[in-house]
């Protein structure tokens, strides 16, 4: 045994002091290979398909942040997790330095491990990566909304970045091994496990203050969504309230609960409840801020994914305009509009869809309302298939132009009774009847009011002397617009043909552009999140590791006393439940309000996408909770017979 | 020869009230003696042998080891003193649970980087001389208290170091166990001329030595040398030490 295999030795033979640190090092290996492989991917590096050049290069953009980001994480994660060895290996290198090892000897022993384990991280990391890489354009594509799929290519150049990146990394990070055992006195080396830790405390003020704050944090999100207070700073109260309120919730607050339930002697002094609640404890109090990063972290990262894929429902692109099409043109060359209608018609009818048209000119009047006549309004709303409106001559309804104003409209109602409308010389009083809560007329914005066809005409009549025309769209609506791809492409392209002042607004394509740019945020924000969330996981491992040589004397001595093994598998698991959901659970119930709150400001559910998020991630955090909870178990129950 | 050379040695513990541990130690080992140090707990044994293991400095006074002091060598050249001229055996075994029995052993010459033959000859014969040749395979997880502290025995010795130092060999063994280390102790001593000290609570474990040094409060209280037999030696040890006071529970009753 010379003295490199003494080194590979050590890793070799504690594997499980190696293990969690080597996954978590080949997964992020794994997630920046991803990213590489997608930014150099030769069908996305020349912009993603049908879109512009500037949402290419924001994609390429985000990518390569979001690369970045990884690799910084990682750097602090890898640092963090190497740390959590050299403290539990503390009295084995003070056993090494009494032998005789000098500094340089035991340097060069973390180093030769850390490169080992480095090396290994990198060709696993890669090795997965390669054969997840079909499948990981599969989602990626589906993701961005490329139609056609990406295919598999061999990645050389993301591999080769991969490598060199994290090459370059496992050998700061073996550097800065050594670095982290300088200070520090042989003697208190081989005593660092002796010494005691002291009674964790708590203040009441502060856990009430936690609960307090993150009451009034919430109590301010909500205002800002249900009452519509659309005030910046308020929105950033509320999450700074929250944070600071998480922050004293896990430090403070969780300390003088569990202390409390110490002092309920009936509750404490009964079965393992003695057991669980004191070594809780000291775990919660040691984790505190851990905890606090890992739930906000999650929350941010819960929340983010989730808007984005509200973002990407076709809903949104729906709630804003319900037609498939909405044509209208500035001159008024009725041969060439009345072509291009065709051409519209033509296409709807080869590539079989239902349509339903309409037609309306909104005017303006003197002092600037919008009219638009309740004849054309009962065909715009009948094709949208709602029943057709009746109004006397002097009454009027209010109608929506944009997604705003129809929220303001189901919360408050009309804001005005009556409207003046001038007439020419005359001013008339229009009593308003209602306001509608869904958007009808295409291509507006502000306050629109459907009056009688008789005030419309007049008003009509006192415009006409004026140099410009009013301008009319044309709509069609299409139940089933979501498939219309095909025939919106083949529209587009016969009717930009000719340069001449007609305007065709396509929801399919509207929807696709942003769902494109939505689905690189998606990807970037959901990637993150996951690399995020798997080292707030690992971190829990690690801590749990570096108290395993702690519990397996306190178990050993424990289990002498008379601790059966399921006694025992009753205390770890209620530990670990602990541990691993009670960020989880306070992440949900922060993003939980924010979907709440989100969901006030737009009209589909968004229910689906936050149970979709909440359940991915929950089924991530068990898989983990079990896989943990198996080893530890495992080893404990060794060390007990 | 001499071997190991205390000349007043003090060590003050600075805190908010300072203790003094150890005060005005003298203390001469020869080459080939077997010298035990007992006292009552909190006495300082402990102290003594951490500053003469080199891993605590004392606050004065001077340690000479084979004629060299150790506080004053770099801390490469310390590594080196210790892994050439020093061999411990601790209470709780220290032995290193990734590596084999034998990996154990030989790590100390491993560390030096002494030739594979060489390294494999001597764990072959120390090993037969401590009756360990059995487990040389097994992990340290596998094997028994009495064989591991046999082990930690063997890499204390394998690198044929100037002076060994043995805390408490003996405190975390049945008798029996405890019996057959201290035999081998003995063995290698009588045999080998291994010069060696050990701390211990023990009065059976300490009368193997060929000299028993007690300490009290820091300082040194007596000095009584093996006479004709090794029962009369430990009737000595057992009068000394109800002399000592200190707790009545700390000294185990009559095991002879």
């Amino acid at each position: 045994m010379n003295f490199r295999q003494f080194a590979i030795n050590n890793v070799l033979r504690s594997k499980r002091t190696y293990i969690a640190h080597f996954l978590s090092s080949a997964f992020s290996v794994m997630i920046f290979f991803t990213y590489g492989l997608l930014s150099f991917h030769p069908q996305l590096k020349d912009g993603l398909v049908s879109s512009s050049d500037t949402m290419s290069m924001l994609g390429t953009m985000g990518m390569t942040v979001s690369q970045y980001i990884v690799f910084v994480f990682s750097f602090f994660f890898l640092l963090y997790s190497v740390g959590a060895f050299i403290k539990v290996r503390k009295k084995e290198f003070g056993i090494l330095l009494i032998l005789g090892m000098s500094r340089k000897q035991l340097n060069r022993m973390l180093f030769i491990e850390n490169i080992l384990i480095g090396v290994a991280a990198i060709i696993a990391g890669i090795g997965t990566g390669v054969l997840f890489s079909k499948l990981i354009l599969l989602i990626s594509a589906k993701l961005l909304a490329v139609d056609n799929g990406l295919p598999f290519y061999f990645p050389l150049k993301a591999l080769i970045i991969t490598a060199a990146a994290y090459a370059v990394l496992f050998l700061l990070i073996a550097l800065c091994s050594s670095l982290m055992l300088r200070k520090g006195t042989l003697l208190a080396l081989v005593k660092a496990e002796e010494s005691p830790k002291p009674q964790p405390k708590a203040s009441p003020w502060l856990a009430v203050l936690a609960v307090l704050l993150i009451g009034a944090g919430y109590g301010m999100v909500m205002a800002f969504a249900i009452l519509q207070i659309f005030n910046f700073i308020l929105l950033l109260g509320g999450v700074v309230l929250v944070v600071i309120g998480t922050y004293f919730l896990f430090t403070q607050f969780s300390v003088f609960f569990m202390r409390y339930l110490q002092k309920k002697e009936r509750f404490f002094f009964r079965k393992t409840n003695l057991l669980t609640i004191s070594e809780l404890l000291y775990r919660i109090k040691d984790n505190a801020v851990m905890f606090f990063l890992v739930s906000v972290i999650s929350a941010s990262a819960f929340t983010g994914i989730g808007t984005t894929l509200a973002i990407g429902d076709p809903g949104l692109s729906a709630m804003e305009n319900p037609y498939a099409y909405a044509y209208s043109m500035y001159d008024q060359n009725a041969d060439t509009r009345n072509r291009h209608l065709d051409i519209i018609r033509e296409e709807l009818k080869k590539g079989g869809f239902n349509y339903k048209e309409a037609e309306v000119t909104p005017i303006f009047s003197d002092n600037g309302v919008m009219l638009i006549k309740l004849s054309e309004y009962n065909s715009l709303i009948q094709s949208l298939g709602y029943p057709a409106e009746t109004l006397d001559d002097l009454e009027g309804i209010l109608t929506p132009g944009t997604v705003s104003e129809k929220n303001s409209y189901r919360i408050d109602g009309p804001l005005n009774d009556q409207f003046e409308v001038l007439n020419g010389k005359k001013s008339e009083t229009v009593k308003v009847l209602k306001a509608e809560t869904f958007i009808a007329v295409p291509g507006a914005y502000g306050e629109i009011l459907v009056v009688s066809d008789r005030l419309y005409e007049d008003v009509f009549q006192a415009q006409q002397d004026q140099e410009y025309g009013f301008v009319a769209y044309h709509t069609f609506y299409v139940q089933d617009w979501k498939n219309t791809g095909d025939v919106s492409r083949a529209i587009r392209d016969r009717l930009s043909e000719k340069e001449d002042y007609s305007y065709l607004k396509t929801l399919y394509l509207d929807w696709k552009s942003s769902q494109q740019q939505n689905g690189i945020l998606l990807m970037v924000s959901g990637l993150v999140g996951i690399v995020f969330f798997t080292f707030a996981a690992s971190f829990v491992y690690f801590r749990l590791y570096s108290d395993l040589a702690r519990d397996e004397q306190q178990y050993r001595m424990i289990a002498k006393v008379g601790l059966s093994k399921k006694e025992l598998g009753t205390i770890i698991t209620k530990q670990l439940v602990i541990m691993f959901f009670l960020p989880m659970l306070i992440a949900l119930i922060h993003s939980g309000v924010a979907f709440v709150a989100l969901q006030q400001l737009v009209d589909f559910s968004i229910v689906e996408h936050s149970l979709k998020i909440f359940i991915f991630f929950l089924s991530i955090q068990i898989i983990y909770f079990f896989i943990t909870r198996w080893r530890y178990l495992d080893r404990l129950n060794k060390i007990i017979q | 020869m001499e071997i190991l050379n205390v000349r007043n040695l003090g060590k003050v513990y600075k805190a908010a009230v300072s203790h003094e541990a150890l005060s005005n130690i003298n203390l001469s080992i020869n080459e080939g003696e077997f010298v035990g140090i007992m006292g009552p707990s909190g006495s300082g044994k402990t102290t003594l042998l951490n500053m003469i293991s080199t891993i605590d400095r004392p606050t004065s006074g001077e340690i000479h080891i084979g004629g060299e002091d150790p506080f004053r060598l770099s801390q490469d050249k310390l590594a080196m003193f210790r892994r050439r001229e020093l061999g411990f055996v601790f209470q709780s075994f220290n032995l290193l649970n990734t590596l084999t029995v034998k990996e154990n052993i030989l790590l100390p010459l491993a560390l030096d980087g002494v030739d594979l033959d060489e390294m494999n000859r001597r764990v072959g014969i120390l090993a037969e001389k401590l009756g360990i040749t059995s487990i040389l395979d097994k992990r340290t997880y596998e094997i028994s208290g009495g064989q591991a502290q046999r082990t930690a025995v063997a890499r204390a010795m394998i690198h044929v170091p100037k002076l060994v130092l043995a805390d408490e060999p003996t405190g975390n063994l049945d008798s029996k166990s405890a019996r057959d280390v201290m035999e081998i102790m003995d063995r290698r001593n009588k045999e080998d001329k291994v010069t060696m000290l050990l701390v211990t609570h023990d009065p059976v474990a300490a009368s193997y030595c060929n000299r028993v040094v007690f300490i009290k409060d820091g300082q040194l209280y007596n000095e009584i040398t093996y006479g004709e037999s090794q029962s009369a030696f430990y009737q000595k040890i057992i009068n000394v030490l109800s002399l000592l006071g200190g707790s009545g529970h700390e000294f185990s009753p009559v095991r002879h």
